[in-house]
């Protein structure tokens, strides 16, 4: 029986000493949904926080708050001198920067805690905003779900359709380390409303280098690989005729099957890669007319040709920039070991001075329920 | 003085023996009819309902008396079978001294104690004067109730007969759906002052020796005053007291109860009790019902599948509230979390305090509801549901998350066939809401795994408690969370370790296909 009691008194010594410490309720805790980084005009750096607010008499839902550190650490030691809970940045979702502080070298050394502390999530999308931080974080729209869900939700569902791709911290941990390929993030913009502007090029630094549009991300997504989706584009078709400014010359379409073969080789001192790209695709509009049942192959070309030009421009911006945003280094690696071991710390220029063919064949699956 | 009966009280359990009662429980009984009255007297002081007919038998013209309780006789039979023939018929002497009665049974009985106990099973004692011996007459007929539906387990398709408090009646119950000669039965009794009469029920062939004779020992060595009530009796006798998990199956369906010796398994009818034991039994039996077994295989094996579920919600649904809201709030999804954040927000007390707050108010509901009257019952569930559903969120004391939270466990807490798992659950609920609100989800995991160790290490009668899982029976799963067709079942479980392991040939249905 003494036995007993000598467990019953490990038993509660055992919870009293260990127990309860960690505990934070939910209530207690300020976890800020965004995080924010800029730099003001003395280079300092500027650290936004988003956070809910539970308690009934707050008029707002969220809570915003703009602090001068230092360092991140810093940074959460001020915002918690501000609410009466305790800041915890355990569920973050999106991760905004400016511009401005992505035009400084090694700007993502600054986010080390996020990977420090295994307590702060991975999964937090990466945004860029073209402009300073406080005009979107402040903006505070009455009719739009606030500002972390929405922007999260635009990153989520558009980079679904492909038009902006999901970069999340994690992914951007990794690029880093990545020589063969270099981070694009989703990029914002402030037009009265908050507006997805599509994808940021980031060079090996991460330094920025360029900004693509929607249509532009599309394209990069299928050299990639990675438009698994349907994707709608639309092309101009030259030679169509134009009557006035309604009937126009466009025509859109869906892709059924996108896919991309890359041929990888080492000639003369040079990379060489060849692009081949397939599309199956259904059309969703067509504004002019078209005789779809004999000159189908026509039409296919000439959707082709179109598209390679774009394709090509794209090709032309990436290089002009000397950046990887598809991933070209990673084949090289695979395919061509040996010379892209030798240049691989400076992949970038590589590959611009590389020589990239580009063919690309349209086969049309469907036209829609009319003719 | 008074004091010292406070230091000097029996401590003994006896019977108060008077000199007269001494001798008669060492004695015969005698020839003479008069002195056996006295002594008979003598034993049963202060009882009135005590009956001492006296007569005088018309066809030898001998002194006779009969002697019975009230009320546990059957008055008819005495009357009509007994008292009417002796007193009135000329031709009732047997060859051999006995009586020509239209009863079933007649003992003849020569020693006081006999005489004692027959008298206090309602027997009726028919003395005659010149004699040394009495006859014993199967007049026995007590206050008893109709058979009913089974009241706690009630099943769809299952029979509607549930057990009474008759054990030869319960007996016959059973013995109903085993027309077989093989079962048998072993009569103990248990208690010292008030002996009941306590029937293990086995298939010869099929019950393994040794479970039986463990069974058997431990209800033997049983040294009580009286076993009222076959939970009483399990109490008894399990393998580990200190569990909350129930080592025996309490059931009141004379089908469940057949169907278990089918497989092997043996059970104890305690008379005066309408529920019988079920033994060995293992954990997967308590999630087990009649009505698997009558419907199709495939919605018997989900809805045996929900149970399981069901089990897992109302162990660990509160305490994972609490861990999630305590510790862990970053696995909640975003839209839920300021939801949950907002509703949060407005009560006073820490989660756990609010868990256990619901959760009491919930047990007594049910308590309330079960001990009350049916039409009052359902004013504690009106009364309940205002104060649960509605009052308790709006004054702020509870979000409502933990009212769904509350609701959520009740539910599945009901769906478990088995009320005395079901109380079990009910108990280890709020030992992992203590270990959650310690540790969160670790917390958790410790409890779960200390409810696993336990489990594993629990037998029942000396059979393993969670077979077929551990120790690994494969042959078994087919009866387990999941149940295979019948025919796909050709084997007794081997948990029930029978001696006997076929129970069918290959029944596959053919159909029309081939």
């Amino acid at each position: 029986m003494s036995k007993c009691w000598l467990h019953v008194f490990i038993a509660i010594s055992v919870l009293l000493i260990s127990g309860c410490n960690d505990r934070l309720d939910l209530e207690d805790a300020a976890f800020p949904l965004l995080g924010g980084y800029d730099l003001d005009e003395k280079n300092n750096l500027l650290t936004y926080v988003t956070v809910p607010e539970f308690s009934k008499s707050a008029r707002k839902k969220t809570q915003e708050l703009g602090v001068r550190a230092k360092t991140l650490q810093q940074a959460r030691q001020q915002s918690d001198a501000y609410w009466p809970a305790v800041f915890q940045g355990r569920k973050m979702l999106v991760i905004l920067v400016s511009k401005r502080l992505l035009a400084h070298v090694d700007w993502f050394r600054i986010l080390d805690v996020f990977s420090r502390d295994a307590k702060n999530p991975l999964t937090c999308r990466m945004i860029m905003y073209d402009g300073p931080l406080s005009e979107v974080i402040y903006l505070n729209q009455q009719d739009q779900p606030f500002l972390p869900l929405l922007l999260r939700g635009m990153v989520d569902t558009k980079s679904g359709r492909s038009e902006t791709v999901k970069t999340t911290f994690q992914d951007m941990h990794r690029l880093r380390f990545e020589k063969g390929k270099t981070p694009s993030i989703a990029e914002i913009r402030l037009e009265n409303e908050i507006k997805l502007n599509g994808t940021a090029l980031l060079d090996h630094q991460g330094k920025y280098a360029d900004s693509l549009d929607a249509q532009e991300t599309i394209l990069l997504q299928i050299l990639q690989n990675q438009a698994k989706h349907a994707v709608s584009l639309t092309l101009a078709i030259p030679g169509q005729a134009k009557r006035g400014p309604l009937n126009t010359d466009k025509l859109s379409f869906s892709t059924n099957k996108a896919k991309t073969h890359i041929k990888t080789a080492f000639h003369d001192g040079h990379f060489q890669f060849d692009l081949a790209v397939h599309l199956s695709i259904a059309l969703t509009e067509r504004l002019f007319p078209y005789d779809m049942h004999h000159k189908s192959t026509v039409l296919e070309k000439a959707i082709a040709e179109q598209l390679k030009k774009q394709f090509e421009g794209l090709i032309g911006k990436i290089q002009s920039h000397q950046i990887d945003p598809i991933g070209l280094g990673i084949h090289a690696q695979a395919f061509t070991y040996k010379p892209y071991k030798k240049v691989e710390d400076q992949w970038g220029r590589a590959l611009s001075e590389a020589n990239i063919h580009l063919s690309v064949t349209v086969t049309i699956e469907g036209v829609g329920t009319i003719k | 003085m008074r004091y010292s009966s406070w230091f000097f009280r029996k401590k003994y359990r006896t019977l108060p023996q008077t000199k007269a009662q001494k001798q008669a429980h060492t004695d015969f009984i005698d020839a003479s009819l008069a002195q056996n009255l006295v002594v008979l007297q003598s034993i049963f002081t202060h009882t009135p309902d005590l009956i001492v007919r006296e007569f005088t038998i018309k066809h030898t013209g001998e002194p006779a008396a009969l002697v019975y309780l009230m009320g546990l006789v059957d008055k008819s039979s005495i009357n009509n079978n007994v008292l009417k023939p002796l007193q009135f018929d000329t031709d009732i002497t047997d060859t051999d001294g006995s009586f020509r009665l239209s009863i079933g049974q007649i003992l003849r009985l020569n020693t006081w104690p006999l005489v004692e106990n027959a008298i206090l099973q309602g027997r009726s004692l028919l003395f005659v004067n010149g004699r040394l011996e009495t006859f014993a007459l199967d007049t026995q007929g007590w206050p008893q109730r109709a058979i009913e539906d089974p009241a706690i387990e009630a099943s769809l398709k299952g029979a509607h007969q549930g057990f009474v408090e008759t054990g030869t009646q319960n007996i016959a119950l059973i013995r109903r759906y085993i027309s077989n000669r093989e079962l048998k039965m072993k009569e103990l009794t248990v208690g010292l002052r008030a002996n009941s009469a306590v029937s293990l029920l086995y298939l010869a062939d099929v019950a393994n020796p040794e479970v039986l004779q463990e069974f058997e020992d431990r209800i033997k060595m049983l040294d009580v005053d009286t076993v009222i009530n076959t939970g009483e009796l399990a109490e008894y006798i399990e393998d580990n007291p200190y569990s909350p998990f129930p080592q025996f199956i309490l059931t009141e369906r004379p089908d469940a109860a057949a169907s278990q010796i089918l497989q092997g398994r043996i059970v104890a009818v305690l008379d005066r009790s309408p529920s019988v034991l079920v033994g060995p039994v293992t954990f997967t039996s308590f999630f087990q019902s009649v009505d698997d077994y009558s419907t199709r295989w495939s919605i018997a094996t989900f809805i045996r599948l929900l149970r399981v579920f069901a089990f897992f919600i109302a162990t660990f649904l509160p305490a994972f509230y609490i861990a999630v809201i305590s510790y862990h709030f970053e696995i909640i999804p975003i839209k839920l979390l300021l939801t949950i954040g907002e509703f949060r927000g407005r009560v006073p007390f820490p989660p756990f305090v609010e868990a256990v707050i619901m959760e009491i108010t919930l047990e007594m509901m049910r308590e309330a509801g079960v001990r009350l009257p049916a039409p009052v019952g359902q004013t504690v569930g009106i009364v309940g549901g205002i104060v649960i559903g509605q009052a308790i969120v709006q004054a702020g004391l509870i979000n409502n998350i933990m009212v769904i939270v509350v609701a959520f466990t009740a539910i599945a807490s009901f769906i478990l066939p088995n009320y005395d798992m079901v109380a079990a659950i009910r108990l280890i609920r709020f030992a992992m809401m203590i270990a959650a609100a310690m540790f969160g989800f670790v917390g958790i995991i410790i409890g779960m795994m200390t409810m696993i160790g336990h489990l594993i290490s629990l037998e029942s009668l000396g059979t393993p408690y969670t077979t077929p899982f551990a120790p690994m029976r494969f042959a078994d799963w087919k009866d387990t969370f999941i149940r295979m067709p019948v025919w796909k079942m050709r084997k007794r479980p081997l948990s029930a370790r029978p001696i006997q392991s076929t129970r069918q040939v290959d029944n596959h249905p053919e159909g029309d296909g081939k």
